[in-house]
């Protein structure tokens, strides 16, 4: 015996336990594995010693455990071995040729085996079998066995018609076959007489509502593997029946195992459960058990339910017992897979920053679906708060401090599956394991609604590597900030997610999110088994900050990911569109008395609204300053002043109901007087201050002029109080600046966005204040002076138009140098929009990639 | 009915403020309702002017000139009459720079002309005035000198003087406001002829001022002719002088405190000492007086000084910080000057192998609590120009609280450095200075970066250049620098605005 022989057995001897990967010598061969079982069977009952040698011999066991191992496990696991290629022992039989020599032609009634010819005298065992002139056994026979001290047993030869004992005393033994003397021999061998067949005809599964599986014995050719599903099981939602017939009039079954398993990629069975039938179970007829896919806990199906992941499995009923069970086994097929998959919109909770919860208040609870497009209204009420910003990319980079890598939504899918009516349910357990691909897709933009010239710098610039990303499409390139193209932040950002629970957690996203390691648009979730989101997993969604980007999302199966999206046939779900506007706030819209006509909003709105920013009007429509708090306010601002400046103010004049301006000054001549006074001076000393200090006043004219910068001053001072504790933009609406404005020398203004005490990156104010003179006779409008001013804040600078005579600090690399009436410049001669530039920065592209021309926007 | 046109003087320079008297005269039996010339939507009387920029003449009204309207006779506007009684008149200036542009030198003529038809039963009114006659010569400036407000916030004032060429030489001043400090806009508020100067003198200073520039009498200006310190503290009086050692230079720049004294820094001419000359106006026609008020102990050669005043709630005390060169190292040294007090520094440091940056290379400025804060540019002594900036503190009694932790490095420039600036935008409370730098490395390029920003280039185009000396004015928003063009005035242009 070679120390890969683990165990010899019968004449010759006629079997072999053996390495697997070792074979014995070419005098034996492999004994199929149908076969294989029973032949350890009948080994284990006719000796028992024999299977805890074969433990030892192997090294599985340990001397004190072999002996002390349950009989049945032993043999359990010995089968389980033989069965499985996986396992290290085999099988051998020597051809009987060669074990027993000639074989017996035929047998006859009266045969009897002389013993004195089997007994090896050294020997403390006795093997025999009887078999027909076609070699075939007689399993079950009975048997008398006469002993050397002249006592008498009986018993029955095993499924192989061989009788062996072991440890018995040498001597003579005569054994006798009372009932093939009691037969008539036909071609197929003796009548076993008593021994009725036993077996299992039929196995299936059976639902609530009706449906059955299908079922076959081994008989039968089992169904392909690729077989029209005609079984599902919502496991761990439903209880369906497992079905079956149990044949065994004589009570021969002495094991009834059920084992679910599936095929592994090699076509071998895993088997991935195994549960023994009670006697009872096993009792001959009809039985039914409850069965909710529950199976043991096993790193193949960890959450003990069969699961979509291994979908599907094979049941498996094995009878084991007196002689070799006919059929020994039944199968039927179960299926465990998704239904149907629902988007919805994640739960509040999980975000962890304001302004995303802010947003998600906005979308009503709910996705877009299909055909509907939603706007993602990223509220960035920030403004510039110097001149410098206009001109570098601080746009960019506040939009980008404010709004990161983007807004972030939670997107959930509920995840169903098919019970065994066919309806989809909630079945968390079932999806233990399955993975779900996220696939989010860029959707062509409509720029047809811009004017010409804007529509073409924009077509221009989204027509970038538009073929060449992954996936394809026009929304901002990475190159410009975005998330389209290489290297991009994804849009789909990965999450650890945690265990499932009875209540999701605060700022924390439940669902583990892996980006997919070759598609970037693709990301993977696993839904939660359990707990409060059972049944569910999601992502969470991420698309870029910049405005103007369109968007949509699809979930499918993981197994079904293609290469160019979901299989045909795969279970899906996809939202409408999203697309992504910025937001900003007028919070403040107040006019210094009721007569002052409304600017109109819509139309300032609307030039925002073609640039996808959305100027949401919060203040309620247009207010009124109140006479006293007003005159307060001014006198509290003009009390700030230099003396001069106080000179030029009468305290006694009501600064409400003076005018509609905003702040009335003396008259030159009173001014003088007043400031004299005030200062105690003489005429000489009065003209010396209008030779030294006070030259730039030291005329009527220059005086209406300078009042321009003083009322300017003491409008901003006094209306600081009026700016609102929100953020966004504040309007201060008066009709002239101040009163002296239509003098000569005076100075008339639209408009001014200054610098409040109050404001900053996140509040801005315009101080409106066209004269009733001041339009007329080209296209400009208050309207047009709001656009443009709230275009300063909103970090644009003045375009250089008209070309001969620039505008103050004019950019001419940030504004489409084909289009000469962007709003931010000067040329009046036509309606002015903004160019396609300023569109797209303040979308919240990179003005670094951003070119005058148009076609220098385009890549390839 | 007579209009009549007159101008303070004929000569004036392109782009010089000009305001004509106006007068109307009723020189009729009745009473006569004419329109208001003073009103900014009259458009008439309208005025005719020709000259080298008009060569067919130009035709103008109050109303064409402040609006967009260049309608002759808009029926839908208003005019507002005055009625004038026999004999009477009105009269007033009208800005007529502001209201016509002219960027040509030459001989020019303007004309008035009042021409309404009969309106309501009143008669047909015409009237011409008789054409006045002026001539617009080139600017020539020789140099420029910027004063700033330090301590106005927001909407800030640019006082501006350089010396016109020409026999003689004469100073003009400009007030440069800012009209948009947001959007770094700027108009001038008045440019004007201040008085003739001796034919020596091509460098004038306007003072900085630590208080209401506009609440004062004195305007001051500074220059160096004959040898003397000039201090010229109104246009109405008679600058005083003080001898200087000879080859004195002054240092920019000079101060003008609330009490409205004048100091100017001056530098000997071998480097070594540093004077402080201080003027104090007693109003005009009385002349102003002045004295060296304090003077340094002999220093190794001086690169670099400057003087700073500090807040007037401290008694607007005056420090000086002087960079000296010492055998291959540069010292820094702080000065506390007072009148007749002690040339020594109240406290030294010395930085091996670094030089000082030529220009105003050195900012400073006394903090509310009287500390003195230095920053200074300076090249390591390798080669190439390696720039780095330096920040030193003084205590209120004069003593080093911080010394020179590191050396930042600011850039490395491909091309020679010919001058550099330094200059602090001053907090409205405890938050740091915001720094200004600019490297000028031609007459047209400079290199310059604010508040910690990627430096950006700014090119001046032709056929301007950068002002000598470099001048970088950091006001709250934005930043201003002098530029000079041939037959302009001086320009400040905003580098946010127009650098790459």
């Amino acid at each position: 015996m070679s120390e890969h022989d683990y165990l010899h057995w019968g004449w010759g001897p006629q079997y072999l336990l053996a390495d697997r990967h070792h074979p014995a010598d070419h005098h034996y061969v492999a004994v199929a594995v149908e076969r294989a079982a029973a032949v350890i069977e009948a080994l284990a009952r006719e000796d028992p010693t024999a299977l805890p040698r074969l433990c030892l011999a192997a090294g599985w066991l340990a001397p004190e455990q072999a002996w002390q191992q349950d009989p049945q496990a032993l043999r359990r696991r010995v089968i389980d071995e033989l069965q499985h290629p996986s396992g290290g022992l085999a099988l051998f039989e020597r051809p009987r040729d060669e074990s027993l020599g000639p074989p017996v032609d035929t047998p006859h009634v009266d045969d009897v085996v002389d013993l004195l010819d089997l007994v090896d005298e050294d020997s403390t065992w006795i093997e025999f079998r009887l078999q027909d002139q076609n070699d075939e056994p007689f399993p079950g026979l009975e048997y008398e066995l006469r002993h050397p001290d002249g006592r008498e047993t009986t018993g029955r030869l095993n499924e192989l018609g061989i009788v062996h004992l072991a440890a018995i005393p040498a001597g003579d033994y005569t054994i006798r076959f009372p009932a093939a003397e009691l037969v008539v021999l036909g071609e197929d061998g003796p009548d076993t007489g008593p021994l009725a067949a036993y077996g299992v005809p039929r196995l299936e599964l059976h639902g609530a509502g009706g449906a059955r599986s299908t079922g076959w014995t081994a008989h039968d050719d089992p169904p392909p593997a690729d077989a029209e599903p005609d079984f599902w099981l919502a496991s761990g939602a439903e209880t369906v029946k497992i079905s079956y017939t149990i044949e065994d009039p004589e009570g021969r079954a002495e094991e009834a195992v059920l084992e679910l398993f599936v095929l592994d990629d090699d076509g071998d069975e895993q088997v991935l459960w195994r549960r023994e039938l009670t006697e009872a179970e096993r009792g001959a007829g009809d039985h039914e058990l409850d069965w909710n896919g529950q199976v043991d806990v096993s790193a193949a199906l960890p959450e003990g339910f069969v699961s979509v992941l291994r979908s599907p499995y094979t049941l498996r009923l094995r009878l084991r017992g007196h002689g070799e069970a006919d059929p020994l086994e039944a199968f039927t097929r179960v299926w465990v897979d998704v239904a149907e998959l629902a988007l919805e919109l994640g739960d509040r909770t999980v975000l962890d920053r304001e302004l995303d919860r802010t947003l998600y208040d906005t979308l009503g609870g709910s996705l877009p679906t299909a055909g509907q497009t939603k706007t993602l209204a990223l509220v960035s009420n920030v403004f510039k708060t110097s001149s410098a910003e206009m001109n570098d990319n601080s746009l960019f980079v506040e939009y980008q401090t404010l709004w990161g890598a983007g807004p972030r939504i939670p997107v959930f899918a509920a995840v169903k599956v098919k019970d065994s009516s066919a309806a989809a349910v909630l079945a968390p357990r079932a999806l233990a394991g399955l993975a779900l691909a996220w696939e989010w897709l860029d959707v062509a933009e409509d720029t047809s609604a811009l004017h010409a010239p804007a529509k073409t710098y924009v077509d221009a610039a989204i027509d970038f590597d538009k073929d060449l990303t992954e996936p394809t499409g026009d929304d901002c390139h990475v190159d410009r900030g975005g998330k389209r193209g290489p290297g991009a932040d994804p849009v789909f950002p990965e999450q650890a997610g945690y265990a499932p629970q009875a209540a999701l957690a605060a700022a924390r996203f439940p669902f583990a999110v892996q980006r997919h390691v070759e598609r970037a648009n693709v990301a993977v979730s696993h839904a939660w088994t359990d707990g409060v989101a059972g049944g569910k997993t999601g992502v969470l969604f991420e698309p870029s900050r910049m405005a103007g980007d369109k968007w949509s999302l699809r979930v499918f199966p993981l197994r079904d990911l293609r290469e160019d999206g979901p299989a045909p046939a795969a279970i899906q779900a996809s939202t409408g569109t999203f697309e992504t506007m910025r937001e900003v706030h007028v919070v403040n819209y107040l006019k210094k008395n009721a007569s002052i006509g409304d600017v109109g909003m819509a139309a300032f709105q609307g030039y925002y609204t073609a640039a996808k920013v959305t100027m949401e009007d919060k203040s309620g429509g247009s207010q009124t300053m109140v006479e006293a708090d007003y005159n307060a306010k001014v006198a509290a601002a003009v009390a700030a002043q230099p003396a001069f400046v106080q000179a030029a103010i009468d305290s006694t004049v009501n600064q409400y109901t003076a005018g509609d301006y905003a702040v009335h000054f003396r008259a030159y001549a009173a001014f003088l007087t007043a400031f004299q006074a005030a200062q105690g001076w003489n005429a000489a000393q009065l003209a010396t201050w209008l030779a030294g200090g006070g030259a730039t006043v030291n005329t009527a004219s220059k005086y209406h002029a300078r009042c321009k910068t003083w009322a300017k001053d003491i409008a901003v001072a006094a209306c600081d109080g009026y700016v609102h504790a929100d953020a966004g933009i504040n309007v201060l609406h008066f009709s002239g600046l101040y009163n002296l404005e239509t003098q000569a020398g005076g100075l008339q203004l639209n408009g001014f966005a200054p610098s409040f005490t109050s404001t900053g990156r996140t509040k801005c104010a315009f101080v409106l204040c066209p004269g009733p003179g001041n339009y007329g006779g080209d296209s400009n409008s208050a309207e047009q002076t709001l656009t443009h001013e709230i275009g300063h804040h909103m970090f644009l600078p003045h375009a250089p138009y008209p070309s001969g005579s620039l505008p103050g600090g004019a950019q001419a690399t940030r504004h489409d140098a084909t289009f000469a009436n962007c709003t931010m410049g000067y040329d009046y001669t036509a309606e002015r929009k903004f160019c396609g530039l300023c569109m797209l920065r303040m979308r919240g592209w990179s003005a670094d990639w951003l070119f005058p021309q148009p076609d220098e926007n385009t890549r390839p | 009915m007579k209009i009549e046109l007159s101008l303070p003087r004929t000569r004036f320079v392109v782009d010089e403020a000009m305001e004509v008297r106006v007068r109307l005269h009723n020189d009729g039996a009745a009473p006569v309702r004419v329109p208001d010339p003073f009103r900014n939507d009259a458009w008439q009387p309208t005025y005719a002017i020709t000259g080298p920029a008009f060569p067919q003449g130009r035709r103008f009204s109050a109303r064409s000139a402040t609006s967009r309207d260049q309608r002759p006779a808009p029926s839908d506007v208003p005019l507002t009459m005055v009625e004038l009684a026999p004999g009477a008149t009105h009269e007033g200036e009208l800005p007529l720079s502001q209201w016509c542009r002219i960027t040509v030198a030459g001989a020019y003529t303007l004309v008035a002309e009042l021409e309404l038809a009969p309106q309501g039963g009143a008669p047909a009114l015409r009237a011409r005035s008789a054409p006045l006659a002026f001539e617009l010569d080139e600017v020539q400036a020789q140099s420029t000198s910027v004063g700033l407000d330090i301590m106005r916030r927001g909407p800030a004032d640019l006082n501006v003087a350089f010396v016109q060429s020409g026999s003689p030489p004469s100073i003009y001043d400009a007030v440069i406001t800012e009209s948009r400090p947001d959007l770094g806009e700027l108009e001038r508020a008045g440019f004007g002829s201040r008085r003739s100067l001796p034919a020596d003198v091509s460098a004038v200073l306007v003072p900085w001022c630590s208080g209401e520039r506009m609440m004062a009498m004195a305007a001051w200006r500074a220059w160096i002719s004959a040898g003397r310190l000039m201090g010229d503290d109104s246009p109405l009086g008679t600058p005083a002088g003080l001898a200087l050692p000879p080859g004195a230079t002054l240092v920019s720049p000079a101060w003008q405190d609330p009490a409205e004294a004048l100091d100017v820094l001056v530098l000997e001419a071998d480097a070594r000492r540093l004077q402080l000359a201080r003027f104090t106006s007693h109003g005009p026609p009385t002349p102003p007086s002045g004295a060296i008020v304090w003077s340094s102990d002999s220093r190794d050669p001086i690169a670099v000084a400057r003087l700073t005043v500090g807040p007037a709630a401290l008694g607007s005390p005056r420090r000086v910080i002087a960079l000296e060169a010492r055998a291959g190292a540069l010292v820094i040294s702080h000065y506390a000057v007072e009148p007749g007090g002690s040339g020594t520094p109240t406290a030294s440091l010395t930085l091996p192998r670094i030089n000082a940056l030529p220009g105003r290379s050195l900012a400073l400025r006394v903090t509310p609590q009287g500390h003195t804060r230095a920053w200074l540019l300076v090249d390591a002594e390798e080669e190439g120009w390696q720039v780095y900036i330096a920040h030193v503190e003084f205590d209120a009694s004069g003593q080093l609280v911080r010394g020179v932790e590191r050396l930042d490095p600011l850039v490395v420039l491909g091309a020679p450095l010919l001058g550099a600036a330094l200059e602090l935008v001053l907090p409205e409370s405890e938050e740091p200075e915001t720094l200004v730098w600019a490297l000028r490395t031609d007459d047209r390029r400079v290199l310059w970066s604010r508040g910690g920003r990627a430096p950006r280039w700014y090119k001046s185009p032709r056929p301007s250049t950068l002002a000598v000396p470099m001048q970088l004015c950091a006001l709250s928003q934005a930043t201003y620098l002098v530029t000079m063009q041939p037959g302009r005035a001086p320009t400040l242009i905003t580098l946010e605005n127009e650098s790459t």
